[in-house]
């Protein structure tokens, strides 16, 4: 029977900090309401297109990948491929910089289906 | 409204006195061989804060310690008695087989991530960021495939041995570019020691990684009762 959360660490490297994220998420997930004063609506907007985005660019890398993995490709579309991939990446970047958002921000957690991301 | 912790084996042996959440006390609805755990309310109880979390946990795992569960996700709620019996009887089959599959059997989590270095920096972004400047399109894609690639080796060598020594596992989907591995392993409790000691094993022959193995729980990742459809009104957190 569980009495604590720590109870049910049965194996654990020293340092929990990387892990502790979720815990952050969870918390965020559990306590996030929507805040729909005039200054964040704009952001909200923003964080709900860049996370389509984000969505789209991920699906398209994967996909790349897939394609660069599976040979048959030539080296200019490679090249393509992949300048245009790196230029998403670097400019959602920059999007989200301008917004204040971060990656977790960029997640919609779809409750049975799991995270989008 | 009807709160659904679980559905069991065993419907005679008698309830734990354990109270659900909001303090209402257990119920048993019965069809045949199955029982589902249940608490009723006249409004919904689910604000999900972390003690309701653990409280919805801990019903379910009292009624591990003396039955085989099919445990259900916090959240899932259904409108009456009625639907909790024809839910049960519909589906009777299926439960019993899910019943049959995880007796006996409790579920271990594994993750494993890349730790950040000394200088705090993930290795992950060490691997993105090798210079943005002058970097052609060819690398960016090689990068990402061998950083991908490099993370799936991580991946086999712990989930290969780890799943050796369990009767199933799942892997989730890995949620940042440092997490290696997500999964469950559905593990014979007699077998929980073993489990344990392979982690411990695994994580010494692979300091580049950090593994944290959490269990037993009841095993939800293991139990295919789909939380919408049948089980109608759930909310998952």
């Amino acid at each position: 029977m569980t009495d604590s959360p720590a109870d049910k660490l049965l194996a654990a490297p020293l340092d929990l900090d990387p892990f502790a994220r979720d815990l952050r998420r969870l918390d965020d997930a559990l306590t996030r309401r929507v805040r729909a004063d005039p200054e964040n609506v704009e952001r909200g907007l923003a964080q709900l297109v860049l996370t389509l985005v984000e969505l789209l660019r991920q699906i398209m890398e994967r996909q790349a990948l897939r394609r660069v993995e599976a040979g048959g490709l030539d080296q200019q579309t490679i090249e393509r491929l992949g300048a245009t991939l790196m230029a998403l990446e670097s400019r959602m970047e920059e999007l989200k910089e301008i917004f204040g958002l971060s990656d977790e921000d960029l997640n919609l957690d779809l409750g049975p289906l799991g995270r989008l991301l | 409204m009807i709160w659904a912790y679980a559905i069991c084996d065993h419907p005679d042996a008698p309830l734990p006195r354990r109270r659900g959440l909001a303090h209402a006390p257990l119920e048993g609805i019965a069809v045949n061989g199955l029982l589902a755990v249940v608490s009723r309310h006249t409004q919904a109880p689910g604000d999900p804060a972390l003690d309701a979390l653990w409280t919805h946990e801990r019903v379910v795992e009292r009624l591990m310690v003396d039955r085989t569960v099919l445990p259900l996700r916090f959240g899932t709620k259904l409108p009456d008695a009625d639907s909790v019996r024809s839910t049960l009887t519909a589906r009777y089959d299926e439960f019993m087989a899910a019943l049959d599959r995880v007796r006996g059997r409790v579920e271990l989590g594994v993750r494993a991530m890349e730790p950040p270095r000394e200088d705090g920096v993930p290795p992950a972004a060490i691997a993105a960021t090798p210079a943005r400047v002058a970097r052609t399109g060819r690398d960016y894609l090689l990068e990402k495939l061998a950083h991908e690639q490099r993370n799936e080796h991580g991946a086999a060598a712990l989930h290969e041995p780890l799943s050796a020594v369990a009767v199933a596992s799942r892997r989730g989907r890995l949620q940042s570019d440092d997490e290696v591995l997500r999964a469950a392993y559905l593990v014979e409790r007699a077998d929980v020691a073993r489990f344990r000691a392979l982690v411990e094993r695994l994580q010494h022959q692979h300091p580049e990684l950090a593994v944290l193995c959490t269990g037993p729980w009841p095993p939800y990742s293991f139990v295919a009762v789909p939380q919408a459809g049948a089980m109608a009104g759930s909310a998952a957190t």
